[in-house]
């Protein structure tokens, strides 16, 4: 590491009411990996957001090489060398990858009657190249590529121009292992190349393997800068939540323990991407579906809660009904979280109170009318119980961190007395302190004889809470496994690749 | 486990963005109740005010399922048209079958339409449009290009205590629809996000088809109150009737979909438009002066409407 | 006895000549009312409204009184019947109504609603007043409110058109007008193409009435194209209607296919007609039918001066300017931003200041309008 690339001196930046970052200070050298962490609403990515010059700061200076810097867009932030990888979708779905890559920069590639694509096109297979995605075909609309090789198009344009800070925005947890190795490589070349990488994440143990420093954030504060031989799992997570914390918040638990009751029986069920799937789902079970990231147990998900088209087979509930469609599965109190959560979980443009109520509004109807009061009571109710920071009820729930979100996203299906949850992803790009609360109240729902679907990416979670492991590989289940002391990481892996 | 709330101190600026529809109405008063010298607070203005928004107060308020859904219908004037000239025909035999036949034409052609957007994956303004076209097309023919007279009686109904107890009543019952029951809430959350509110168990086709009744209904009272005003229907009848919806609805301030299309933004918007042309005419100000004059404020809204999305009100 | 005739003759002469010198007082001793007069200003720059308003804005202010105008929203009656109600809150005293505006359907709320407000009203553009029909009459038949109306002889304007084209050997024409009548008026254009059909052996080929097309210049070059496509044998056009849209684009056509012997008939005068009359296409055109609304002006100061004209309502004919050929149209063009009567003249129409002048006068003056009377009037050598 060599001399100051990015200093950061007393940055304000508040939205509303709401201030986002407050007095931090942060200097980060070439070469180096700094990583960032913090609970959901500490900071981080307002920061980042900043020195990518998608937000304005309220207060401060920046330095770039030691040259005031005021970027007033990210384009002026791209001419300065800094490029931002976000979390969410950051690729124009309806264009191909390298119009994508080359978005801004059509000019480096006029000819004499319009843009030369097919000089683009070879400049973007070259940028692909450089971030290890070959496989990726830039000529086609991204719609077309899955979301982890549309992330990889994200990371070949933030690289075409060879940045000297990096900035990743919890992109990995969008990432298969096979995409974080990729980015893994991406990070190592620009250090390697003595650039700067600014990574945000919440997976510590990745942290721990690719940062060379780690700043923490907490409420918008700077709280210190550990350096590597500092950088101790529990030590980050104490520091960013201002408390200790235990070692462990899965379920302590060892063996599978759920009723005989079957409540959901899924008969043979197909579909483009869901091949002869069968199984049951019992009273009070927490059944894990894990797997590649396209396995099809996010179609299967859907599909069970008769959003995605059937070709045969069908969803039965214990009382006979089959389930057709999300309505008819809301009625029989069947709540599903998607992973999706800007777009398909939550209304992001809308009160907080009006998502939690949506699917219990049918209920709350006297001839016709809406009783308004019990409305009330049912949004603040679940607001109040599942702790969600928020500055109004009736604020859109834009304005909520991710894990706010996530709570809002509990408490609409929690208040539609919901007796089967199908979760996918439900701690996806959280911090550890919600993460924590939904796995206690996952466990509480459990109790009440609640049965919940957990769909995840991450081994620890479908070791840690399910009472099954069902493991899908190429849209077919190639194992249930039970809950054991013993069960490993490796034993999942093997029945998934 | 309670929830914590963050500082929610009063921000005048977000009352003001806010409310922005109701300053831009009590400007307008004050500014042409001075320019004409108090004029437009006679008795007979008020009253032309409230006549000449009648017909968009009707088409507006019932326009709020559509426009929440984030969308547009662009058969209103078509359907109103044709409804007039059905009642027209049917008047002469009877006034109150007229009406009759006003509100079942403007169901039916709000039926079809509503129909076609749940089931076909069209956009609908294309689909109104080409309903609008299609209707518009036999509608020449059908009258021969001639205006379909009403008895002279009719004349009569065209009277303001009535036209305002219809609005009232009509305001009354789309309050409480759009507001308390589940056609109004599941409109906006359709108009937010589609697919959310499909996984979170609301009938889109439900909803959708809903909305086109509630503007075929408002299509039919307006035929039928237009053809007591001009004795008469034609093809030309409730000509730029949507057009004129769209503007009234974004001067209210529901310039997109969604929780932001408010009830109050169906009576604002009507109320401004009338008050700036009566003011306008009162005032005398030349012709060209007045479009330069409404191009400006029809401007200045959306730049307040676009200021106000970058909040987080509701 | 001779001598004593042609004395007392001249005495008699001379006696008549002082009355009238005692009553008819000059302008300048007269105070006359100021009355508001309404009108409705679409704002159109054509080549028809704008001497309409030009002559209505000069009269008014000529007879004393104060111009109240209002722009309608659109086209529809119901926007016409929307802005009469805001010029009779403008605490209008008179107001002329554009009866083409109105039509048979909205004409009777237009008439009741000026009777209610007790304001003196009358059409121009219109039909007379027998034709209004019973529902109109039921209101106004009997009014000293009502102006009456003033109707051009349509019906001789289109005769006139087809005679000419006739004339030039075009027998087998092509027609764009404005939507068919469901009865075939008698004072209509319709009638008058017709009659002079049977009467010359003409033939109309094809007809143009949709107003979506007949509205624009473009809309006149792509139906003539299609005219002469499908019936190559056609030798003129007559339009009895939106000539100042269709003109432009009908001329373009023409003479960029060099159809010298093609010729076209038009009602209403477009901009410009002079240049589509020198390129030979244009051979008659009747317009300028834009005094109705000074008629009525007049009709009304002589009401609110205490002078009324008449005391219910009449029909008068007013006149076209009609041009047979391409030197009667530049002659014209030449003077066409005149306007019509000027202060002197609209004084002489008031009781109040030339006790002379009656309803009889008044009808003359009508049926006088004419290039040679604005030339014998302003032009006089």
């Amino acid at each position: 590491m060599g001399t100051v690339l990015l200093k950061a001196d007393h940055i304000y930046k508040s939205f509303g009411a709401t201030k986002a970052v407050v007095d931090f200070s942060v200097e980060i050298m070439s070469g180096e990996v700094r990583g960032f962490i913090g609970e959901n609403g500490s900071g981080k990515s307002t920061f980042s957001s900043m020195v990518a010059g998608v937000y304005k700061r309220d207060d401060g200076t920046m330095q770039i090489n030691g040259r005031e810097y005021v970027p007033h867009s990210t384009v002026e932030a791209s001419d300065n060398g800094i490029a931002l990888v976000v979390q969410e979708a950051g690729v124009i779905a309806e264009i191909s990858g390298a119009c994508n890559i080359f978005l801004n920069k059509e000019s480096r590639f006029s000819g004499k009657l319009g843009i030369d694509f097919n000089e683009m096109n070879k400049a973007a297979a070259e940028a692909l190249k450089k971030v290890y995605s070959e496989h990726v075909d830039p000529t086609i609309p991204c719609s077309m590529l899955n979301l982890e090789d549309r992330k990889l198009i994200e990371i070949a344009k933030a690289m075409c121009d060879d940045p000297q800070l990096l900035i990743i925005d919890e992109t990995s947890n969008a990432l298969t292992t096979r995409g974080r190795e990729i980015l893994y490589k991406v990070i190592r070349d620009v250090k390697a190349r003595g650039g700067s990488v600014l990574f945000i994440t919440h997976d510590l143990d990745e942290l721990v393997e690719v940062c060379d420093s780690v700043t923490i954030m907490r409420d918008g504060h700077y709280i210190t800068t550990l350096p590597k031989e500092e950088m101790i799992i529990k030590r980050m997570r104490e520091l960013m939540v201002g408390r200790e914390m235990s070692d462990n918040y899965y379920r302590a638990d060892t063996v599978k323990s759920y009723e005989e009751e079957v409540v959901l029986r899924a008969d043979h069920l197909s579909a483009p991407e869901i091949n002869d799937v069968s199984f049951e789902l019992h009273k009070g079970e927490i059944l894990g579906i894990g797997g590649l990231s396209d396995c099809g147990m996010h179609d299967l998900g859907k599909a069970l809660f008769g959003a995605e088209k059937l070709d045969s087979g069908s969803v039965v509930l214990a009382d006979g009904s089959h389930i057709t469609d999300p309505k008819m599965a809301v009625e029989k109190r069947i709540g599903y979280m998607s992973k999706n959560r800007d777009t398909e979980a939550i209304i992001l443009q809308y009160p907080i109170d009006e998502n939690i109520c949506i699917p219990s509004l049918a209920r709350l109807v006297r001839n016709g009318i809406i009783r308004s009061r019990e409305e009330r009571e049912l949004s603040r109710t679940w607001a109040d119980k599942l702790s969600i920071k928020l500055r109004s009820i009736h604020s859109y729930c834009a304005t909520l961190s991710g894990g706010n979100k996530q709570k809002v996203v509990l408490a609409k299906w929690l208040g539609n007395e919901s007796r089967i949850l199908i979760m996918d992803c439900p701690t996806r790009g959280i911090d550890i302190g919600v993460k924590e609360a939904i796995y206690r109240l996952m466990q509480d729902l459990k109790k009440e004889g609640v049965s919940i679907v957990m769909i995840s990416e991450e081994l620890a979670e479908l070791i840690g809470m399910s009472d099954r492991i069902m493991v899908m590989k190429d849209y077919s289940i190639s194992k249930i496994l039970d809950r054991s002391a013993d069960l490993t990481e490796k034993t999942v892996i093997e029945y998934m690749i | 486990m309670n929830a914590t709330k963050a500082e929610n101190g009063f921000n005048w600026q977000r009352m003001v963005l806010k409310l922005y529809p109701f300053f831009v109405l009590g400007l307008l008063l004050i500014f042409f109740g001075v320019l004409t010298k108090g004029t437009l607070f006679s008795s007979r203005n008020i009253k032309n005010i409230l006549e000449s928004s009648f017909q968009y107060l009707i088409g507006c308020m019932a326009a709020l399922f559509i426009f929440a859904q984030g969308e547009q219908d662009f058969s209103m004037a078509s359907n109103i048209a044709l409804s007039a000239i059905l009642a027209a025909m049917i008047s002469k035999t009877s006034v109150p079958l007229a009406l009759v036949v006003a509100l079942v034409s403007g169901i039916a052609v709000g039926c079809a339409c509503g129909f076609l957007y749940a089931r076909l994956p069209i956009p609908v303004f294309f689909l109104t449009m080409c309903i609008a076209n299609v209707i518009a097309g036999f509608l020449g023919p059908m009258t021969n290009y001639q205006s379909v007279k009403t008895p002279v009686s009719m004349l009569n109904l065209d009277n303001t205590n009535l036209k305002l107890l219809v609005a009232v009543i009509f305001a009354v019952i789309i309050y409480v629809i759009y507001n308390k029951t589940t056609y109004g809430k599941y409109s906006r959350a359709i108009g937010a996000s589609p697919v959310v509110a499909r996984l979170s168990g609301i009938n889109l086709s439900r909803y959708k088809f809903a909305a086109f009744v509630f503007t075929g209904i408002a299509a039919g009272i307006v035929a039928f109150f237009s053809i007591c005003k001009s004795g008469g229907a034609s093809k030309a009848t409730g000509t730029m009737f949507h057009f004129n919806v769209m503007v009234a609805m974004a001067l209210g301030g529901a310039t997109t979909g969604g929780p932001k299309v408010k009830f109050r933004c169906a009576v604002i918007g009507p109320l401004i438009i009338s008050v700036l042309t009566l003011g306008m005419n009162l005032a005398r100000i030349p012709v060209g002066m007045q479009n330069l004059m409404k191009g400006v404020l029809f401007l200045a809204v959306m730049v307040l409407s676009d200021r106000l999305s970058r909040f987080d009100v509701d | 006895m001779k001598k004593m005739r042609k004395v007392l003759a001249g005495l008699l002469t001379g006696a008549m000549v002082l009355s009238m010198a005692a009553f008819t007082a000059s302008a300048e001793d007269v105070e006359l009312v100021n009355f508001k007069m309404g009108y409705f200003d679409t704002g159109s720059q054509d080549g028809t409204t704008v001497p309409l308003r030009n002559n209505l804005v000069a009269a008014i202010e000529s007879l004393g009184a104060e111009g109240v105008s209002v722009q309608p929203a659109g086209n529809t009656p119901d926007d016409y019947l929307d802005a009469l109600d805001t010029l009779i809150s403008q605490g209008v005293d008179a107001i002329a109504l554009p009866w083409v505006s109105f039509m048979f359907a909205g004409t009777p709320a237009a008439v009741k609603k000026c009777e209610d407000a007790g304001v003196y009203y009358g059409f121009y553009w219109g039909v007379d007043v027998e034709t209004l029909g019973e529902d109109t009459l039921a209101f106004c038949q009997d009014s000293d409110h009502f102006m009456g109306c003033f109707y051009q002889q349509e019906n001789d304007a289109a005769y006139a058109a087809m005679e000419t084209l006739h004339n030039y050997g075009c027998d087998k024409v092509g027609y764009i007008g404005l939507a068919a009548s469901n009865e075939l008026q008698e004072n209509s254009r319709d009638y008058g193409v017709l009659k002079a059909c049977e009467d010359f052996g003409m033939e109309i080929l094809v007809e143009q009435r949709d107003q979506n097309v007949t509205t624009t210049a473009e809309g006149g070059a792509t139906t003539v194209e299609n005219f002469l496509t499908a019936y190559p044998e056609m030798q003129g056009i007559v339009i009895a209607g939106n000539t100042q849209f269709v003109m432009p684009g009908i001329d373009q056509v023409i003479t960029s296919k060099g159809l010298t012997d093609f010729k076209v008939a038009a009602i209403d005068f477009p901009d410009a007609m002079e240049t589509y009359a020198q390129d030979g296409v244009l051979v008659y055109d009747a317009g300028a039918h834009v005094t109705g609304p000074v008629y009525l002006t007049i009709l009304a100061a002589n009401a609110m001066n205490g002078t009324p004209l008449i005391t219910k309502g009449q029909s008068f004919n007013q006149q076209y300017i009609k041009l047979t050929s391409s030197e009667e149209i530049e002659q014209w063009v030449s003077i066409a931003d005149e306007i019509v009567y000027n202060t002197d003249e609209l004084l002489q129409c008031l009781q109040v200041v030339n006790p002379e002048f009656d309803v009889e006068a008044f009808d003359e003056m009508v049926r006088n309008y004419s290039y040679a009377d604005i030339m014998a009037r302003h032009h006089a050598e």
